[in-house]
C-alpha cells in the first residue's frame, strides 16, 4: 500500500517491477529530506554514484529527468568508481563490497553518505544498510534501515533525529 | 392595580432590578466571549499540537513505520484533553491510531481538527486529533459560581443604597406630612419647613408648600380683614336705624309742641269764647263770637303754616325751584333776614324725580333752619344749579361759622373733644347735618361744608339719574 504511494515517487518501469527495488530507490532519495550537506561540498549537481548493482541505477536514474532537486541542485546519477569521492551518496551494492576499503579510505572524512544493502557492512563502516524484516503480520517483508552513527563522524553531514526515530541504530 | 409600596421598597427593588440586569447581561456577553476565546484559544492549542505531532510523524509515514507513527502519537497522553488521534497516509487510510486510556476527562464540547502533512509539496497524509473542551465546562460553572457571589454582594450593596436614599427622600417627605397634620391639627398657619438642601425636586415641593401656607395665611387675614369691616358695618347699620328712630321721635316732639304752643291753645280758646258768645245772645256774646272767629281763623292759617312746612303743596303744584323760593320767603320774613334765591335763567326746566325734590328740598329746608337758628348772619342765600349729570344746592350765609357755635355748644352743654365732625355723629349736636349727609348718601350724593369765622357755605350734589323713583 505505501509502496504504491512511493512508487509515484520513483517513476520508472523496472521499479514497479520490483517493489523493493522501488523501495530503496524512495528511501534513498528520501533520505536527503532529513540529512543537510553542506553547502561547499555539493558542486553543480547533487550527485549519487551506484556501484555494483545495475539495476539500481537504472531506476535511480529515473530521479534525473524528474524536477526534484536536494538543496537547490538536480539530481546526478553516475555509476563510475571515479565520482565515488566528489558524490554527495554512495551506494555500494552486493557487486561492489569488495571495494570497500577502497572506498572508505577514498571517501574517509568527507561529506559522503554511504549506502549498502549487503548484512553486516553498518559495522564495516557504511552509515546506512537497507535490510528486510519480516512484517509483524507475517505477511511479506518490510524495508528498514540501520545507522550506524558512528560511521557519520567527522563527514559534516546533520542527520535528522526523525531518521534515527525510523531506523535500527547500531554501533 | 398599582400597589402602594413604600419608596425604600421601590428604590430597592429599581436598584435591585437595574443592578442585577446588568450584571446578568455583562456576565453572559463576558462569558460568552470569554467561552469563544478560549474555545478558539484551545482550538488553536489543538491545531499546533497536530502540526507537532504530526511533523514528527513525517519519517514514519515517508519511511512506512507504523510503530514509530504510534509511538509519537503516544505522546499526546500528556494532553489530557485530546480523546483520540489518527495519522491517516496520502490516499486517506488509517496509518497509525491512538486513544487515551478509559478515565480522561469526558466532559466538555467534542472538538475535532485535522492536520495536512506534505513532503517535498506534495501530499504525505494527515494527523486527525479529537478532543473534548472540558476546561470550557469548568469556566462555565466558575463564571456561575462567580455571578451568584457577585449577585449576593450586589443585594448588601444595593440594600444599603436603598436605605441611604430611603433617609434621603423619604424622611424630608414624612417630616412635611408631619408639618401638614400640626398645620392642620393646630390651625397655625405660620409654620414653616426648612428647606432640604440636597434633592432639588424636595427642596422645590417644600418651596411650594411654604408658598402655599403664606397663600393661605395671607387670605386668611384678609378675610379677617373683611369680617371686621363687615362688623363695623353692621354696628354702624344699627346705630343708624335707632338714630332714625331719634329723629323721627323728635320731629314728632317737635311737631307735637308746634301743635300744641299755638293752634291747640288758640283752638281751646276760641272753643270757649265761641261757647259763651253763643250762651248769651247780647252785644258782649256777639263780640266773644267775633273774636272766637279771629282765634279759628288764626289757628286754620297756622295749622296751614304747619303743613306747608311739613310738605309743602307748592312743591308737588309748581316744582323744586318755586318751593324754594317759597322757602326763602317765609324763613326770611319769620327770621327778619333777606334769604336770596338764586336759579338758572328761566325756560331751563328742571325734570328731578319726585324722591329728589322732596330730598333736595327737605336738606335746603333744615339748613335753612340752622342758618337762621345758629349763624347769626345778616344775609343768607339759596341756589340751585343743575347740567346734564348732576343737581347742585347750596345754602350760604355771612355768618359766625361753626366753630364759634359749636365752642359755644361744646362749652355750655356736652363736653365734647371732636373740633371738626360736626356731622359725624348726631351725638356733637343735632340730627339736622346727620340726616341731610344720611339722605344725601342714599341717593350716591355728596355733601360738603365750608365754615370759617366770615360765613358758611353748605354744597349737596346729586347725580341727576340717580333714585330712580317715580318722577313728577
Ligand atoms: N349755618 C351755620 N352757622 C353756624 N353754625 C352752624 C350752622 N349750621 C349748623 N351749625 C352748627 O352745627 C351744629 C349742628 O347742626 P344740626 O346738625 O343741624 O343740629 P341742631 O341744628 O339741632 O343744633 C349746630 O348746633 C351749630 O353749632
Ligand atoms: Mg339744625
Amino acid at each position: 500500500m505505501l509502496l504504491l504511494a512511493l512508487a509515484a515517487v520513483t517513476p520508472g518501469a523496472r521499479a514497479a517491477d520490483d517493489p523493493v527495488l522501488g523501495l530503496k530507490v524512495a528511501y534513498l532519495y528520501n533520505f536527503t529530506h532529513f540529512i543537510t550537506w553542506p553547502e561547499d561540498a555539493i558542486g553543480s549537481h547533487f550527485r549519487i554514484t551506484v556501484l555494483g548493482d545495475p539495476a539500481m541505477a537504472t531506476a535511480l536514474q529515473a530521479l534525473e529527468q524528474t524536477d526534484r532537486q536536494v538543496q537547490g541542485r538536480h539530481i546526478r546519477i553516475s555509476t563510475a568508481a571515479g565520482d565515488a569521492v566528489g558524490s554527495q551518496i554512495l551506494f555500494i551494492g552486493a557487486g561492489a563490497t569488495g571495494q570497500l576499503p577502497a572506498l572508505l579510505e577514498a571517501t574517509a572524512a568527507r561529506p559522503v553518505l554511504l549506502v549498502a544493502d549487503t548484512p553486516g557492512l553498518a559495522r564495516r563502516g557504511v552509515a546506512i544498510n537497507f535490510f528486510l524484516r519480516r512484517d509483524i503480520l507475517g505477511e511479506g517483508q518490510r524495508l528498514r534501515f540501520k545507522i550506524n552513527p558512528d560511521n557519520l563522524n567527522g563527514r559534516r553531514l546533520s542527520v535528522s533525529a526523525q531518521l534515527y526515530d525510523v531506523a535500527e541504530i547500531v554501533r | 392595580m398599582a400597589r402602594t409600596r413604600s419608596i425604600r421598597t421601590r428604590l430597592l427593588l429599581a436598584l435591585l432590578t437595574m443592578t442585577l440586569l446588568t450584571l446578568a447581561v455583562s456576565t453572559l456577553l463576558s462569558a460568552a466571549l470569554d467561552l469563544r476565546l478560549m474555545r478558539a484559544s484551545a482550538l488553536r492549542d489543538l491545531e499546533i499540537l497536530a502540526a507537532v505531532v504530526g511533523e514528527n510523524c513525517t519519517s514514519a509515514l515517508v519511511f512506512d513505520s507504523p510503530d514509530t507513527a504510534a509511538r509519537h502519537l503516544a505522546t499526546l497522553a500528556a494532553e489530557r484533553q485530546v480523546q483520540r488521534a489518527e495519522l491517516l497516509d496520502a490516499a486517506g487510510r488509517r496509518f497509525a491510531l491512538w486513544q487515551q486510556p478509559a478515565g480522561g476527562p469526558a466532559a466538555g464540547p467534542a472538538v475535532a481538527v485535522r492536520h495536512e502533512l506534505h513532503l517535498d509539496g506534495a501530499p504525505l497524509g494527515a494527523i486527525v486529533l479529537q478532543a473534548r473542551l472540558g476546561e470550557l465546562h469548568r469556566q462555565v460553572l466558575h463564571y456561575l459560581w462567580l455571578s451568584a457571589l457577585l449577585a449576593l454582594a450586589t443585594l448588601v450593596v444595593a440594600l444599603l443604597v436603598a436605605l441611604r436614599l430611603q433617609r434621603r427622600i423619604a424622611a424630608p417627605l414624612s417630616s412635611l406630612a408631619e408639618t401638614a397634620r400640626q398645620v392642620s391639627a393646630q390651625q397655625d398657619l405660620s409654620l414653616r419647613m426648612p428647606p432640604h438642601g440636597r434633592v432639588a425636586e424636595l427642596d422645590d415641593l417644600i418651596d411650594a408648600f411654604n408658598s402655599m401656607l403664606a397663600g393661605l395665611e395671607s387670605r386668611e387675614g384678609r378675610i379677617q380683614q373683611q369680617a371686621a369691616a363687615l362688623h363695623t358695618a353692621n354696628t354702624k347699620l344699627r346705630a343708624l336705624a335707632v338714630d332714625l328712630s331719634l329723629l323721627e321721635q323728635s320731629e314728632k316732639a317737635r311737631l307735637a309742641e308746634q301743635l300744641h304752643d299755638s293752634p291747640m291753645q288758640k283752638l281751646a280758646l276760641a272753643l270757649l269764647q265761641l261757647e259763651n258768645g253763643l250762651a248769651e245772645p247780647d252785644a258782649e256774646g256777639r263780640q266773644l263770637t267775633d273774636s272766637g272767629l279771629t282765634l279759628l281763623r288764626e289757628a286754620i292759617g297756622e295749622l296751614r303754616t304747619l303743613q306747608f312746612e311739613l310738605s309743602p303743596p307748592v312743591l308737588a303744584q309748581s316744582g323744586l325751584p318755586a318751593a324754594l323760593q317759597w322757602l326763602a320767603k317765609r324763613m326770611g320774613e319769620r327770621a327778619g333776614l333777606p334769604i336770596a334765591v338764586h336759579l338758572p335763567a328761566a325756560g331751563e326746566g328742571i325734570d328731578l324725580s319726585r324722591t329728589q325734590s322732596v330730598t333736595l328740598f327737605q336738606c335746603a329746608r333744615e339748613l335753612v333752619y340752622n342758618l337762621v337758628k345758629h349763624a347769626e348772619a345778616s344775609r343768607g342765600r339759596i341756589e340751585l344749579t343743575w347740567d346734564a349729570a348732576r343737581v347742585a344746592l347750596e345754602v350760604a350765609d355771612d355768618g359766625v361759622g361753626f366753630a364759634h357755635t359749636m365752642d359755644t355748644t361744646a362749652a355750655s352743654a356736652t363736653p365734647h373733644p371732636g373740633q371738626p365732625a360736626p356731622v359725624s355723629s348726631p351725638a356733637a349736636g343735632g340730627f339736622g347735618l346727620y340726616s341731610i349727609r344720611e339722605r344725601v348718601a342714599l341717593l350716591d350724593g355728596r355733601l360738603r361744608i365750608h365754615t370759617g369765622p366770615h360765613g358758611t357755605r353748605v354744597s349737596i350734589h346729586l347725580p341727576r339719574d340717580s333714585g330712580a323713583g317715580s318722577t313728577t
